[in-house]
């Protein structure tokens, strides 16, 4: 007889540090949901594969716009996927998904930098809808990865510390709080001040 | 040091020693050290299954530009190893519990795109997902007892049935437990792995509607009961050589009434009739439905019950009997709770009073993580538990009570599952089309996504003669929408127009749904995508306009006929040059310029790769994993597996010849040097039996636990293995 979920709990497992798992997702809310246009962003994010010159290896871009609070408008990558949500939760996400030759420190670093270079490049394009634009009060981070990051208190208090510490290189003030859906993967609200 | 997903699972040895097994042999593949036509077909038969621009590269719509994938192997003909796939997830008649959706959230979430896709077979998929990543993902789903095993492959697939079975006013029985006993009867059966293409099963409760599709099936079972001797016998109404694919065939009926007990032995037997005559090398004719129409259906009856005789006894044929159940209720269609729409269109009362079934329609099949959580919560508080996909690409909640409804809609609506169209003209089903698949031709999730966004909006659906009408989309002819046997259906085509490619459909209609998938409609013009909501319009309309008391969509179309349905389109059909109409000339859902370029070689079965070949790539890797064994000083483990090596390579060629050999070495060993030893079968041109003898020697007398013995139980068994596919390949020659 195969054992139940309920059976094999996820917390007591000892946790290296979260952020040895390259699997992390960064989401920045946009400042005016009611802009986002998702079949509207359908041409952008497919120019940006076509003339990808990065090292993400983008592939293609997918549409779960059907699907309600899904994932919205997918730019997918072998290494990396982009998302674009629309709704009163509207944002910008970039989720790693393979490993990542970095730190922990620049990994972090670098996914939030890019997430706002494609916020950017969307907002830059004339096809794109005005005034879409990243918030720059707060952000949620994730990290997408259970057996190194399971959602729980203990997590929290390995990782918090490590993300007020590396992106107090970017802001000012940087506030962590524990944030996520039931179930969900582990994450955490930051609140930052430039 | 880092933990693992396989050192905290705790999961059944012999699932985690598959999967151990599957990791080996991508670690093989990476190095390149097993072929890359036998890894494709051992990773399909994992229900790992490679995706559209795998072979690293996409057309932009001007040029085709290579992707920027690092340097690695294939990990099939023309499949670059760094590129996303897809993983099937098999899901025997469509049932899950709560845990099994929550592991099935998490690993979409992380290894995927967030997205579990609903098939149309009661499959799910993944998307986007890395060949590294998938033995954690198989480890995570066995945890919670789901397998992907046979998934894809020239195997059987998941066996289907019945979302409603057991809650079913017009089922003759619940046919659950027995799907479920042939699926986990069949899975990694010996007798099914020789197949020259994939195999269908379906199971439907009743012969009027349209659950189980079994006329569509390599066999479909339709159950039945018989009084004999004033009491109630079950059965199985039996049809075999059905199929959709480009030239659908309807199955025929094989036997009208198999006993219950009956069900495991007799599908058997019809494996080893398949697996013996089906066509192995053109793989256009080797599905069942060719051979039936090669031999015809009383001759594949005669060698089955033939085969059934001779079948060695085993006793899973009955562990799942006898089966108890209600006695067969009265035949009663299935009516529409009535109150908001939600309960008038998603709810339905069952067999059981005061119990109903609720479906949540997914848009084309797709549910979130978030959601497949919530529906988790949902299942285990007001549905026993449990949930069911349909081949309508929708899940259902089963055993809610009455008293519950508001709830279940209240928290459904939450999850942004409670749209109200379940099973009305707006719920399209749609196969990934050129989303994902290497064959896809033309966008059926967008045209189905536009098309269930126009008609949700549409005053005609309001009519109910409209309303319950049922449109399915391919993305090309091999009908994994299943466009055949709906009211309207449609495929993907291209047509070369004022010097462009432009995507069309091809329309089909008046097919049935009905009566498992009674009968397949008619094609009657390609037109192109971007017309086809106007095409729905137009023939929904005349229709309704045109229409007799009570007739059928489908004996409407029979009655206008194909000429008087394709003038009733001949404008559509007409493509304005791209100046006039740039519409026309892209996809929907998709900024290119329409190209055929992207379109590849399909995986659906894998190339044909012989039970034999794949015996034999088992030999290496366990004589692999004895070298590994090996470079870790464990010498003992070493030399055993270095054993069970030639043990399977020699067991592989005994069977191209006696389908039941044993797995006992002492009996294999016995077998192989009397059918290739004496026979001077397995000799080398030079080395004459010495090759061979290297497993006799090690059965014998087996090499002493030490770096020496070790080292020479690896090597000879590395020769022997060579020994072993020189003689196959004599085998295969003097066959051909």
């Amino acid at each position: 007889m195969i054992p139940s979920n309920e059976a094999i709990a996820l917390t007591p497992r000892a946790v290296p540090g979260p952020f040895e798992s390259p699997r992390i997702a960064v989401r920045f809310p946009l400042v005016d949901p009611s802009v986002v246009d998702l079949g509207a962003l359908v041409a952008v994010l497919g120019d940006r594969v076509a003339n990808a010159d990065g090292d993400e290896a983008l592939v293609d871009v997918v549409s779960y716009a059907h699907v309600p609070r899904g994932p919205g408008l997918l730019l997918v990558g072998a290494d990396v996927h982009y998302a674009v949500t629309d709704g009163p939760a509207a944002s910008v996400a970039r989720i790693q998904r393979r490993p990542w030759a970095l730190s922990p420190r620049q990994r972090l670093l670098e996914a939030v930098d890019r997430t706002r270079a494609l916020a950017e490049h969307i907002s830059a394009d004339p096809r794109s809808p005005a005034g879409f634009a990243l918030r720059t009060d707060e952000l949620e981070i994730g990290i997408h990865d259970r057996l190194h990051a399971p959602p729980n208190p203990e997590t929290f208090a390995r990782a918090a510390p490590f993300v007020e510490a590396v992106l107090s290189e970017r802001y000012a003030s940087v506030v962590v709080t524990p944030a996520g859906v039931d179930g969900g993967p582990f994450t955490v609200r930051v609140v930052i001040r430039a | 040091m880092t933990a693992t997903w396989k050192q905290v699972l705790r999961i059944p040895h012999d699932l985690a020693e598959q999967i151990d097994q599957f990791e080996t042999q991508i670690e093989l593949r990476r190095r390149e050290q097993i072929d890359e036509k036998i890894f494709a077909e051992t990773r399909l038969r994992r229900g790992v299954y490679g995706q559209r621009y795998d072979n690293g590269l996409r057309h932009d719509g001007r040029t085709q530009r290579p992707l920027a994938y690092r340097e690695h192997p294939t990990k099939g003909p023309n499949t670059v190893w760094d590129a996303p796939g897809m993983q099937r997830i098999k899901v025997p008649y469509g049932g899950l519990d709560g845990a099994q959706l929550e592991r099935l959230a998490e690993v979409a979430e992380e290894y995927a795109d967030g997205i579990l896709h609903v098939t149309t077979r009661q499959d799910l998929q993944l998307h986007y997902v890395h060949i590294e990543d998938t033995p954690d993902i198989m480890r995570r789903l066995a945890e919670v007892g789901i397998t992907t095993q046979e998934a894809c492959g020239n195997v059987v697939r998941n066996v289907t049935g019945c979302h409603l079975a057991g809650v079913c006013k017009t089922e003759s029985f619940d046919i659950t437990p027995y799907a479920r006993a042939l699926s986990q009867f069949l899975l990694g059966h010996p007798d099914a792995q020789d197949f020259g293409r994939k195999f269908k099963i379906s199971f439907s409760g009743c012969i009027d509607e349209a659950c189980g599709v079994a006329s569509v099936h390599d066999l479909g079972f339709i159950a039945k009961t018989r009084e004999v001797d004033g009491r109630s016998e079950r059965g199985f109404e039996t049809w075999a050589g059905g199929g959709l694919g480009a030239v659908p065939h309807r199955a025929k009926l094989l036997f009208d009434f198999l006993p219950e007990a009956e069900l495991l032995p007799m599908t058997q037997a019809v494996c080893r009739v398949f697996a013996r005559l089906g066509e192995k090398k053109n793989r256009g004719k080797a599905r069942l439905k060719f051979l039936v129409e090669k031999i015809g259906i009383d001759a594949l009856r005669k060698l089955a019950l033939e085969e059934r005789e001779i079948l060695p006894p085993d006793e899973r044929w009955s562990a799942h009997l006898p089966v108890e159940g209600a006695a067969p209720p009265a035949l009663v269609h299935i009516g529409g709770g009535a109150g908001t729409p939600w309960r008038e269109r998603n709810v339905d009362t069952q067999r059981q009073a005061g119990l109903h079934v609720v479906t949540i329609p997914l848009p084309l099949g797709d549910l979130s993580s978030d959601q497949a959580r919530a529906l988790a919560r949902i299942a285990r508080r007001f549905a026993r538990d449990e949930v069911r996909t349909s081949i309508e690409q929708n899940v259902v909640l089963r055993n809610v009570a009455t008293k519950d409804l508001d709830a279940v809609e209240s928290e459904l609506r939450s999850a942004g599952l409670a749209a109200p169209y379940a099973g009305t003209i707006v719920d399209v089903t749609a196969c990934p089309g050129t989303d994902t698949c290497k064959l896809g031709i033309a966008s059926s999730r967008g045209l189905a996504g536009a098309l269930s966004a126009h008609l949700a909006e549409h005053a005609l659906v309001r009519e109910e003669a409209v309303r319950d009408l049922s449109i399915k989309v391919s993305g090309c002819f091999n009908s994994c929408g299943q466009h055949h046997v709906a009211d309207l259906g449609f495929y993907g085509v291209s047509r070369k127009k004022n010097g462009y490619t432009v995507p069309h459909f091809q329309v089909v209609v008046g097919g049935q749904w009905r009566e498992n998938a009674g009968a397949f409609g008619l094609a009657i013009a390609a037109v192109p995508s971007k017309r086809i909501p106007e095409v729905v319009d137009r023939l929904t309309a005349r229709y309704l306009e045109e229409r007799g008391d009570g007739e059928r969509f489908r004996d409407w179309v029979q009655r206008l006929g194909k000429p008087a349905l394709r003038s009733l389109l001949a404008d559509l059909v007409e493509v304005a040059p791209y100046e006039v109409e740039p519409a026309l000339y892209t996809d929907w859902g998709d900024a290119r310029l329409f190209s055929m370029k992207d379109h590849g070689v399909g995986e659906c079965a894998g190339e044909v790769v012989s039970v034999a070949e794949l015996g034999l790539q088992a030999s290496e890797r366990e004589v692999f994993e004895a070298q590994l064994e090996l470079d870790a000083d464990r010498y003992g483990a070493a030399r055993d597996k270095a054993f069970r090596a030639m043990v399977t390579a020699a067991r592989t060629l005994v069977r191209t010849e006696w389908l039941d050999v044993p797995d006992e070495p002492d009996e294999v060993v016995h077998a192989f040097r009397e059918r290739f030893y004496d026979t001077k079968r397995c000799f080398d041109p030079f080395a004459g039996g010495k090759l061979a003898s290297y497993l006799f020697e090690a059965h014998a007398s087996p090499p002493s636990a030490s770096a020496d013995g070790a080292r020479r139980a690896v090597q000879e068994a590395q020769l022997f293995i060579e020994a072993a596919y020189a003689t196959y390949d004599r085998i295969e020659k003097e066959a051909s």
